[in-house]
């Protein structure tokens, strides 16, 4: 060792040109051929790899570069001439693929040191990717794509047949497509490149496909059974979705699914769901779940709608009028009836909500599909005008009186049910109208627990705003019980009612009280502006009720009687007959409540306490009332209840509206000058949009808006501009 | 296998809970066994992922558990870079054990990764390390018996025609025996170490006689303070290494040169002389490289292993590959390992004296990167066609490191080629300074002429516009021969300019550059 220190040894032999390149070529050149006919296990890399080695590390990179890559070229061209395109081509092509990529492989780690200095420098493709490249050119596309054309009828032919139900060689399907995916269309682009697949497989398969199940689709519908064709639909892409992934290329997955999901379901649905003797009207109609579930299912993955919404939407309206309609027919017919035609309407609603509420439970409670499903319940509801809300109120009323027999399901149900429908009107202003007006009566007869629960529930629904007058009555009558208690009349109990919480106006007309009831009235009247200085007190005889204890000749009578009624009776005291129209000079109670007074308690069948002649049901100004001292009741305690006079219900109602109107404008006006005030300036359709945006408890007409603008206008609460007559200024 | 499976689920479980901050999860997963360290399919630690996501129990529950966090390290840097707040910042950084310390030489990671990737099947034992069938180990009998004296013991004579040892009869636990194991292929595995049992693992390593390893064990005993244990895992780790380092000098030193065969050029090694390498010596080659020393005219025959060659890409390339040079090996089918039976092939290593095989060897096996100077021209076209840029690096630096030319023999002309042909930069820009320093002795040499020229020549159809790579690199060591400082000075601008001209080297530098525009001038090329 120490020897050879003196002398260096220059670093001759790696530095010396002496390398023959045509002797190290023809020593690769042989190897090569061999390796590229699968017969290359006795080469050895080590002299491979040198000679190559040596002949880049010489600057003959560029000679042995092109070398290879016209052997390789001539050996596919060869190969190409005996490929015979027929049945068997697949199997063939694949083989001599897999042995491509492997003689590729292993001529690439010969070739190593030309890759790793030659092509980088250069920024050629390496030689792995020449070898591809050249299959590509000489073996698939050569001729104008010969070969690969024919692979992809081949591979089209086997999946139609799958389709069709035979058994098919996926693994040698898969194997092409791999190789068409590796074969690379732009060299220069490596990157994102397209390659041979998705340049000449996937366009052809695509249309394939379309062509295949739009036949298929076609050929279903045309059995006119959409029960059938839900099935068939869902097995088909069932069945192509658990395929395609056995051969397909991921890339290709969403576009194949999409396809056949726009062909199968989207395009064809809308006509499938119109088929009349199995479509959706006869699955809505007997409910049937496996039809709409599968349905919902099909459509939920297309994400389209329209068409189920347009037909839901007409089929409840057509339900509607089948069994809907009828019963307003009966209404129109026999006006008597309301609250039994209340409460039939309303029960017919119910059961057909809780039928599409079934059917929203086939289609997984879509928030959409609710959505549109009670807005079809809001329109046709509505459509009736006011009815609803009357319907809806009367159907309360009814309930809520004979509440004391119903258990507590039975209750929640109720509750339920009613909010239900109070949330599918429209004009709840005009639902409070009518439910305050029955309130009042109930509230005054006897306050119930369950009057309590609604309120709250609807306050829940809607917010306080809307119950704010509704609480104020309860809270009159809370103070109303104290406010007698403190008074501590033992024979007296009152109602102070607050005049804008009630629906009841006082009575202009005074009339005379007998002077025991005239003492205890003026007492009160001194008692309560002691308590509350500044209030006044219009007494309401009307609504009250009179406690009078009677000797008959047969028993003693507790009689609960209205307060006009006790008024009269009382007069017979003193005196035994008097004629109406002394009773009427006696008394001044208002000629109508006074007729239907004495027709209670004289021609009423179990409330005779006074006898009349001529006995008849009409009233004349000189018929003769007597006290009855024969009247006889089998209980002690006898209940007299005032005659219902039909007409004045009806006169009633048509006030109702016309109060709602007024209330309306009033509202509307408010809402206007509150926007208006505070924007200053405002086009008429914004103001339009701001005013239903903030009206919650109706819906106006734009016509009504509109005068209601005109009107302010005219009070010069708003004007319009000078040069743009759409648009208003507010008016301070 | 199905307990890599559900190894790797525990660490993806760890690494979801360490996102989401569910400290009590992250405990219970640690307890079942998760290893602490192990990235999951996003290539994120546990301490990572806790840190970033700012959940502060976690991260001082994941650093008590074993959690390293190395700021001198990838991982550990970006610990502490991502850490949500400045508290788990500082936390880190207090639990960092090693700074200043390398744990990633690249000889001990090329050993660990033997054990822990299984690129190339080169174990040729397997040892059964508890009572699970599944509870086996692929060995190779070289690094066993390299690295520890018990086995080398055992495997020379008790188990030398065994391919299967039970050692789970004679050492019950398995987990010590793992760590014994893990130690030997330098594989320091804290979660492990942390569950194991010490005074059983301290027993074991008595018996194996690691008795550097048992004493450290037992210091580690008396540590109680986690940090300190820390630091002192982390100590013992880069011992470990540099035991290792002897173990494989020795193995170089006595298994592979010691036992080199040495022959006439012309004469073939015969089958016998093959087998007694292959079997007589405790070194447990699976391959014979020889070399053909022209200049001695001799053939030598060293003993090797497959697994150790592969560190460089050539013979990577070349067992990977199905050409004859790994047709050679049967696979025992039933223990899935290399059968010891076959005779070990010999290959040529493609250097061209007997002292570069001994550099390389001693490289690969102990990156022994001191290369004498008078080799390591042969060296650095070594590495370029075995394909290690580490190699060629390792070479050029020796080359370079003498400012004087010509000190062992090496024309300058001929670095600057090899480091042309070579791609080494390094070689270039050494010769560029060098002539720069001594410009006037070379302008006048025709040589120079020649290389200037041949300079010009690299780039393919040379346009007037190119420049020529030598000529810039001389002209840029010249401005820092006369300390001409471009930085900071924008082209163009009078004012640099006139603060160029004013200092005091400009004029000697104006003068060198003129120098060699005579002379491209001459050669006919403009740059």
């Amino acid at each position: 060792m120490l020897s050879r220190k003196s002398k260096i040894r220059p670093p001759k032999k790696n530095l010396s040109n002496d390398v023959n390149f045509e002797k190290s070529w023809s020593i690769l050149s042989q190897s090569i051929d061999q390796i590229l006919n699968q017969n290359a296990s006795n080469l050895s890399f080590e002299e491979l790899y040198r000679n190559s080695y040596n002949l880049v590390l010489r600057k003959f990179g560029k000679q042995l570069y092109e070398n290879v890559k016209n052997q390789i070229s001539d050996h596919l061209l060869g190969i190409n001439s005996r490929i015979l395109l027929n049945k068997d081509s697949m199997v063939k092509v694949n083989e001599i693929w897999e042995s491509h990529q492997i003689s590729m492989r292993m001529i690439s780690d010969v070739l190593m040191y030309l890759d790793r200095v030659y092509c980088k420098e250069n920024h050629l493709p390496l030689t792995y990717d020449i070898g591809i490249n050249l299959f590509r050119d000489k073996i698939i596309k050569l001729n104008d794509n010969k070969i690969g054309n024919h692979l992809n009828y081949l591979v089209m032919e086997q999946i139609t047949l799958n389709r069709n139900g035979l058994i098919t060689d996926f693994f040698i399907i898969k194997s092409i497509l791999k190789m068409f995916e590796a074969l690379i269309e732009d060299e220069l682009n490596l990157e994102n490149g397209e390659n041979f697949y998705l340049k000449y497989f996937e366009p052809f398969y695509i249309e394939k496909t379309h062509q295949y199940y739009e036949n298929i689709s076609l050929e279903l519908f045309n059995h006119g059974n959409g029960s059938e064709y839900l099935n068939k639909v869902n097995d088909l892409i069932l069945n192509e979705e658990n395929k395609c992934i056995l051969y397909l290329s991921s890339i290709s997955l969403p576009k194949l699914n999409d396809l056949i999901n726009k062909i199968l379901i989207t395009s064809k649905i809308e006509n499938v769901l119109k088929l009349s003797n199995d479509g959706l009207k006869s699955w809505i109609q007997h409910s049937k779940q496996d039809e709409l579930s599968l349905l919902y299912k099909l459509l939920k993955k297309v994400e389209y709608f329209d068409a189920l919404i347009a037909q839901i939407n007409e089929i409840i309206i057509d339900d509607e009028s089948l069994t809907l309609r009828e019963q307003l027919k009966q209404d129109e017919g026999k006006k008597s009836k309301i609250v039994t035609i209340a409460i039939d309407y309303i029960g017919q609603v119910i059961k057909l909500k809780a039928k599409y509420d079934t059917i929203l439970n086939y289609f997984q409670n879509d928030p959409i599909l609710q959505r549109n499903i009670e807005n079809s319940f809001i329109e046709i509801l509505n459509s009736k005008g006011t009815k609803i809300s009357e319907y809806l109120s009367y159907f309360i009323d009814e309930f809520i009186k004979k509440s004391k027999e119903r258990n507590d399901d039975e209750i929640e149900e109720f509750l339920n049910s009613s909010i239900i429908i109070f949330r599918f009107i429209k004009d709840k202003d005009l639902f409070e109208k009518f439910y305050k007006n029955h309130l009042a009566k109930r509230l005054l007869k006897n306050s119930n627990d369950l009057e309590k629960l609604l309120i709250s529930t609807i306050k829940n629904e809607i917010g306080s705003s809307f119950t704010l007058k509704l609480e104020g009555m309860f809270k009159d009558m809370n103070i109303s019980k104290d406010l007698s208690a403190k008074f501590n009349h033992k024979n007296f109990q009152i109602n102070i009612l607050t005049k804008t919480f009630w629906p009841i106006q006082p009575n202009p007309s005074e009339i005379i009280l007998t002077p025991v009831l005239e003492s205890l009235q003026k007492q009160f009247n001194q008692y309560y502006s002691d308590l509350y200085s500044g209030r006044n007190l219009s007494w309401l005889y009307n609504f009250g009720t009179i406690d009078i204890r009677i000797k008959f000749n047969k028993k003693i009578h507790e009689l609960n009687c209205p307060t006009y009624c006790g008024i009269i009776i009382l007069l017979f005291e003193d005196i035994e007959e008097l004629t109406f129209k002394q009773i009427k000079e006696l008394t001044k109670i208002p000629n109508s409540d006074l007729i239907r007074s004495l027709l209670s308690i004289s021609v009423a069948p179990r409330t005779r306490i006074l006898t009349k002649s001529p006995m008849s049901k009409e009233i004349k100004d000189d018929d003769i009332f007597k006290f009855n001292h024969n009247f006889s009741a089998p209980m002690t305690k006898v209940k007299i209840l005032t005659v219902i006079n039909k007409i004045e219900t009806d006169q009633e109602r048509t006030t109702n509206l016309k109060e709602i109107e007024e209330d309306r404008k009033f509202e509307i006006d408010a809402t206007i000058v509150r926007i208006m005030k505070s924007k200053k300036i405002l086009s008429h359709n914004e103001l339009l949009v701001e005013i239903v945006k903030q009206l919650k408890r109706f819906k106006p007409s734009p016509q009504f808006i509109k005068r209601r603008i005109d009107n302010l206008l005219e009070r010069e609460y708003l004007k319009r501009d000078d040069n743009d007559r759409t648009t208003y200024h507010y008016l301070a | 296998m199905t307990e890599t499976i559900r190894e790797q689920a525990l660490v993806e479980d760890l690494c979801m809970a360490c996102r989401v901050g569910d400290i009590e999860n992250v405990d219970k997963l640690l307890s079942m066994g998760a290893n602490v360290n192990k990235v999951d399919k996003f290539d994120n630690t546990a301490l990572y992922l806790a840190s970033l996501c700012g959940h502060e129990p976690i991260v001082k529950l994941l650093l008590q558990r074993g959690a390293v966090c190395d700021t001198d390290k990838y991982e550990g840097a970006r610990c502490v870079y991502g850490a949500l707040t400045d508290k788990i910042r500082k936390m880190l950084i207090s639990y960092d054990i090693s700074k200043a310390v390398d744990t990633n030489l690249p000889f001990a990671s090329h050993f660990r990764s033997l054990f822990l990737s299984r690129d190339l099947l080169s174990e040729d034992l397997v040892i059964q390390l508890g009572d699970n069938s599944s509870a086996i180990e692929r060995c190779h009998r070289f690094m066993l018996s390299a690295r520890n004296a018990y086995f080398r013991q055992k495997l020379t004579t008790t188990w030398k025609h065994a391919n299967y040892l039970e050692l789970n009869e004679e050492f019950p636990d398995e987990l010590a025996l793992r760590c014994i194991i893990d130690h030997i292929y330098l594989i320091q595995d804290s979660s492990k170490f942390g569950r194991v049992n010490k005074e059983k693992l301290l027993e074991y390593a008595k018996w194996f006689q690691l008795h550097e390893f048992a004493s450290e064990i037992e210091e580690y005993l008396k540590i109680s303070d986690i940090k300190e244990r820390s630091k002192f895992m982390n100590e013992l780790q880069v011992k470990v290494f540099e035991d290792a380092r002897i173990d494989f000098k020795l193995l170089v030193d006595r298994g592979i040169i010691a036992n080199k065969l040495e022959m006439p050029i012309d004469q073939k090694i015969t089958v016998d002389q093959i087998k007694e390498l292959q079997y007589e010596t405790s070194t447990f080659p699976d391959i014979v490289i020889y070399i053909e020393d022209e200049y001695q005219g001799k053939t030598v025959y060293f003993p090797v292993h497959r697994s150790v060659l592969v560190r460089v890409e050539y013979f990577k390339v070349m067992f990977g590959s199905s050409f004859s040079e790994s047709q050679y090996f049967e696979i025992n089918q039933v223990l899935d390992i290399v059968d010891r039976a076959t005779l070990i092939p010999v290959i040529n290593l493609p250097v061209s004296s007997i002292e570069v095989a001994e550099i390389i060897i001693k490289y690969l096996y102990f990156d022994h990167t001191d290369i004498p100077e008078e080799f390591a021209i042969d060296v650095l076209f070594a590495g370029d066609l075995l394909l290690s840029d580490r190699l060629k690096t390792m070479a050029a630096v020796t080359i370079t490191r003498s400012d004087q030319q010509n000190s062992y023999g090496y024309d300058l002309y001929d670095i600057l080629r090899a480091g042309w042909q070579t791609r080494v930069d390094r070689l270039e820009h050494y010769a560029a300074r060098l002539i720069a320093d001594d410009i006037d002795k070379f302008l006048v040499d025709p040589r120079f002429r020649e290389i200037v020229d041949e300079s010009s020549k690299r780039i393919e159809k040379r346009q007037e516009t190119d420049t020529i790579e030598l000529i810039d690199d001389i002209r840029f060591y010249l401005a820092k021969k006369w300390k001409i400082d471009f930085d900071g000075l924008f082209e163009g601008e009078t004012e640099s300019a006139d603060f160029l001209a004013k200092l005091p080297g400009f004029e000697n530098y104006q003068t060198d550059l003129d120098k060699i525009e005579i002379l491209l001038e001459d050669l006919q090329l403009e740059a």
